[in-house]
């Protein structure tokens, strides 16, 4: 496809002819070969090493020099590959997403797509490519190597406030660029959709690429996915803004911290039996916020300068990112989290 | 394009559709071992369980909608892939036992390696929602036709204890003769137990459709199904459904949830169409009609709007007598039966894949008629059709056949037994349903239409319990434009796509069929010249369906005629001089001479697959045991028979090829089992009147 068009920056990591085959097999007999990890288990990546920077402008992409490792995740409308470019040995999350649509559409859609390549970001996954074959679309994205917050969840179950600070601060800062640079509302912030590697760095993922497909996949009438993180005017119908983003990372932040999702549900039940009634306490309940028991007054402020019903009484992105919380563990970065995050695998 | 061979499934696994199952042993596992060729072609569409593929059964030609599942191998994506599995076959269960001419036809299933593949009945217009976006919203008119067809086939489902619960627009198919099909059944049964199983935490499912009950989850049942019907009406009506417009997404469940008032009736609609929606979208369920009873309101009554499209009905009706007739009389008998019925198919019944399989020459009259003269013959006969006058034009004017009294056609149409044998593998669904077979019923036919094709049929306990519809009378008139130019415009412009559609169809099927019209029919002399008494024997066996292959009785020159298609196109080969031949019609049926009782041949052409798999349809429509007096087939003569037929078919394969090669046809490969259906495009002998 491109073999006439080599990119110039390109790097090539061959195992040297040399190296016996006998270094490629750890004691117990598992093929390593950098941050592959092969045995009779499957395949594991421990990219613990900072992976090199893939500079999307000097490289173009093509899919045939990707190979997959793995499948990764399933996400709204496609299937979420660990691949690895065979020449450079770089990873990336592809993200393949059947299409049945009109082919003016698609082209459409991979024009917004490359346009959404343009504008860069360090908080929010960059997409270095897309390609379009035989009904698939399939997006080269940044991999991260943590999973998502809903991995972290699921393994520490809540998140101190120091991590979370570090955490709020990074996705503000995505929210931010999205909300000023790209103008752009989110509209599906929720814990799978806030990535995390092992650097601490967290990014928000999903952007654009998922609204366009459902705006163009003619599925707008399907809805699949989760909805819990929806401020009360959207589900209401109302008209809604950026802060609508603010509420869901409010929940968001709340959810890692108690480890449940905020609102309980009614009666004994072990969770909400009913979609309906969840929506219904939504719109009609007052917003649930953090027991000042359990939290800093600074964490307290900060949720409820986010879960406000009203969206006018939300904080906006830059307002949040001057909060006494945010403040209070400023400087720390991706280190921080780094460190709480050390010797997780969310791979294994 | 990948051929698959799949592996002989389970007999649990794969219904009978696919091997052959002698009537008697209905309800046996005698699934046949083989496996299931087909060859998989494009995407069709993609629902929330899997894509959806063209395919085509290399054996029997015929196209297939092939729902596929994906079962991945990764760890992480089993559990949900199994999920979907779980569910595809949860679907399954339900469509294998329906047969109603508006539900989707259940044909198969097959579980490969990585995925499990779902065979349906191919339905080639599309859905109402695509329709939709091609055309724009539709005049009343047609949704009148559609709401009907909608009810009857929902009625059918309700009277099985099968809610839907995801009716709507693009769950609706529709044939190129605008006969719908409802499709994509136990989809939205998942819908609940996910939201209960996952606590809220997902919620999948279409909004604008679905009941304030259901989203409120405070117990719903068949109810439910008639709101969406009303929804599904204003969707056809105005492009989109209701609260589209205002809301999206989740905000349209809440409101639907939370809203006191009904959805907004589209006030160009007729008083009967609001009226009638109104009833459908009574915020209590126990305040909506059900199907039936919606069946008699005016906007879907037919009594009410005789214009209204029951030719479908009436066609698949007749169809389904048809098939029963010849299924039923012996086999000397049904060149009679199978020319007039292949002739009142012809001009009521041409309907998508069904017809398009039923014979090449027919195929061959529709190339002849270009589509927009062909399908103008059709709306004047078969979809306004009168109660006195069952008769449509085309075979009035050109088929002389003899007439039966009305008795006799009663009697035999209104026999479920019948009607469930009168299944045609390929062409037909049977029809059970309680509102068809009163309308043939009261059907008043040219009485001694059938009197000869009569004489033999089997007594059969007549039954009324199909009758509870009295007051639901079918009745077809000749009454034509009562929609304004307008809807006129639309509605040709469906049916012209739909037409066109249906050509599509043939090109695609042509070919393969084409091989497999030759190869049989030498197969079948061959066989009968050196085994009369063997094929006989299994004919009779068989009880159905292989009249293709002559009996020792016919005479000389049905056997010419049968030789014909392997040497010339097959349009040629129904020409014959019978009385039962008009100006179209693709009777490809050889008589002799009107007199002398000649048995009919190539009546079901796709049918002559050699393997036995296209009569498993037939037999598993019948599902019910049927007593049926042939039913001694031993499965150790079937096999013989299969294997006999399967080396000749090798041996004449193997003869084509070497012709094919010697001819210097450059694009046969020697190699291929079966040749790609270009290749067998460009043969002489295969040919295809169409190109």
């Amino acid at each position: 496809m491109r073999k006439t068009n080599m990119p110039r920056a390109l790097k090539l990591t061959v195992p040297e002819q040399q190296t016996p085959i006998s270094d490629f097999f750890t004691a117990s007999g598992t093929f390593q070969d950098g941050d592959l990890l092969l045995n009779k288990n499957g395949i594991r990546v421990v990219s613990k090493e900072p992976a090199a920077v893939a500079q999307p402008s000097d490289t173009v992409y093509s899919l045939e020099d990707m190979e997959t490792v793995r499948v990764v995740g399933k996400g709204s409308g496609g299937v979420v590959q660990l691949v690895r470019h065979k020449w450079t040995g770089q990873f990336f999350a592809l993200k393949v997403i059947q299409m049945n649509i009109q082919e003016d559409v698609r082209k459409q859609i991979v024009r917004e797509l490359k346009i959404n390549q343009a504008s860069q970001c360090p908080y929010v996954v960059v997409c270095y490519h897309a390609f379009y074959t035989n009904g698939v679309i399939s997006i080269l994205l940044e991999y991260m190597d943590g999973g998502s917050l809903v991995d972290v969840i699921k393994d520490f179950r809540t998140i101190p406030e120091p991590y979370l600070a570090v955490i709020c601060e990074q996705v503000l800062k995505g929210l931010l660029h999205l909300h000023q640079q790209r103008h752009v509302i989110h509209r599906d912030i929720k814990p799978s959709n806030l990535l995390v590697n092992h650097k601490g760095e967290v990014k928000i993922t999903d952007f654009g690429v998922s609204a366009i497909l459902t705006n163009s996949m003619g599925q707008r009438d399907t809805f699949v996915g989760t909805y819990n993180y929806m401020s009360p005017e959207r589900i209401s119908g109302s008209t809604y803004g950026y802060d609508s983003d603010i509420w869901s990372l409010g929940l968001v932040i709340l959810e890692c911290a108690l480890g449940r999702f905020p609102y309980l549900p009614p009666g004994q039940g072990e969770g909400w039996l009913n979609f309906y009634e969840l929506l219904e306490t939504i719109v009609e309940q007052p917003p649930p916020c953090a027991p000042a028991d359990q939290f800093s007054p600074e964490f307290c402020s900060f949720i409820s300068g986010c879960v406000q019903k009203e969206s006018k009484n939300r904080l906006s992105a830059s307002e949040l990112l001057n909060h006494p919380f945010i403040k209070k563990y400023e400087g720390q970065g991706p280190k921080l989290l780094a460190g709480f995050l050390e010797d997780w695998s969310p791979i294994s | 394009m990948v051929d698959t061979d799949l592996p002989s499934p389970s007999p649990s696994k794969l219904p009978p559709r696919l091997s052959f199952k002698p009537p008697m042993e209905l309800a046996s596992s005698s699934s046949s071992p083989h496996p299931i060729r087909w060859r998989k072609g494009e995407l069709i569409g993609a629902g929330a369980f899997g894509r959806v593929y063209m395919g085509m059964n290399l054996d029997s030609g015929e196209l297939l909608a092939v729902k596929q599942v994906l079962v991945a191998a990764n760890n992480g994506a089993k559990e949900r892939a199994q999920a979907h599995v779980r569910e595809l076959e949860e679907e399954v269960k339900l469509l294998q036992n329906l047969s109603h001419p508006n539900i989707v036809r259940y044909l198969g299933t097959a579980r490969e390696d990585d995925a499990l593949n779902i065979f349906l009945e191919f339905v080639p217009g599309g859905s109402i929602a695509s329709l939709l976006g091609k055309f724009g919203s539709f005049p009343e008119s047609v949704v009148r036709m559609y709401t009907r067809q909608l009810l009857q086939g929902l009625q059918y489902l309700h009277k099985n204890g099968i809610m839907h619960r995801d009716i709507k627009g693009a769950n609706i198919l529709v044939d190129n003769k605008g006969c719908i099909k409802l499709a994509d059944f136990g989809a939205s049964k998942q819908v609940v137990e996910l939201v209960t199983l996952s606590g809220a935490k997902s919620m999948k499912g279409t909004p604008y459709w679905m009941a304030p009950e259901v989203i409120r989850q405070t117990g719903h049942s068949l109810p439910a199904d008639i709101w969406s019907v009303g929804c599904t009406v204003i969707e056809m009506a105005t492009g989109k459904p209701p609260w589209s417009q205002q809301f999206q997404e989740v905000a349209a469940l809440f409101h639907i949830g939370t809203t006191k008032s009904h959805p907004p009736i589209p006030e160009h609609l007729s008083h009967d169409a609001q009226d009638f929606l109104l009833k459908c979208l009574k915020k209590e369920p126990h305040l909506r009609p059900t199907a039936t009873e919606l069946l008699q309101h005016p906007f879907a009554n037919p009594e009410a709007y005789p214009s209204t499209v029951l030719a479908s009905t009436q066609g698949q009706t007749l169809h389904g007598m048809r098939a029963s007739h010849v299924s039923e009389s012996s086999k000397r008998r049904h060149l009679d039966v199978g020319s007039q019925l292949n002739a009142l198919e012809e001009s009521s019944a041409r309907r998508s894949l069904a017809f398009l399989q039923n014979s090449p020459s027919r195929i061959h009259w529709d190339d002849v008629n270009d589509v927009k003269g062909s399908f103008d013959s059709d709306v004047n006969c078969s979809v306004r059709l009168d109660s006195n006058s069952f008769m449509t034009k085309s075979f009035k004017s050109g088929i002389d056949f003899p007439k039966c009294d009305d008795s006799g056609w009663e009697q035999s149409i209104s026999n479920p037994v019948a009607a469930l044998m009168s299944f045609n593998p390929i062409c037909e669904p049977s029809y059970v349903d309680d509102g068809w077979d009163v309308g043939i019923g009261q059907e008043v036919m040219d009485n001694k239409m059938l009197q000869n094709s009569n004489t033999e049929l089997y007594p059969m306990p007549t039954t009324s319990a199909h009758q509870e519809n009295p007051g639901e009378v079918c009745e077809f008139s000749f009454q034509c434009g009562s929609a304004d130019e307008d809807e006129e415009v639309t509605e040709s412009k469906i049916k012209a796509f739909l037409d066109e559609k249906a050509l599509e169809l043939k090109r695609l099927q042509t070919p393969l069929y084409m091989e497999y019209h030759s190869i049989q029919n030498v197969a079948a002399l061959a066989q009968q010249d050196e085994e009369p008494s063997s094929i006989r024997s299994a004919t009779q066996q068989k009880g159905v369906g292989y009249e293709n292959f002559i009996s020792p009785a016919v005479s000389p020159a049905t056997r010419r005629q049968l030789t014909a298609p392997s040497s010339s196109s097959p349009s040629k080969a129904s020409t014959h001089s019978g009385p039962a031949r008009s100006r179209d019609s693709e009777v490809s049926v050889s008589s002799g001479s009107p007199g002398a009782h000649n048995r009919s041949v190539n009546f079901h052409p796709h049918a002559d697959s050699p393997r036995l798999n296209d009569w498993k349809g037939l037999l598993q429509e019948a599902q019910q045991p049927v007593p049926s007096p042939r039913n001694v087939s031993s499965s150790e003569q079937q096999r013989l028979w299969k294997e006999e037929l399967q080396k000749e078919l090798e041996m004449k394969r193997e003869e084509k090829r070497m012709l094919s090669r010697l001819a210097g046809s450059t694009k046969s490969s020697p190699l291929s089992k079966s040749a790609s259906p270009k290749d067998r495009a460009q043969r002489p002998s295969c040919a295809s009147p169409i190109f």
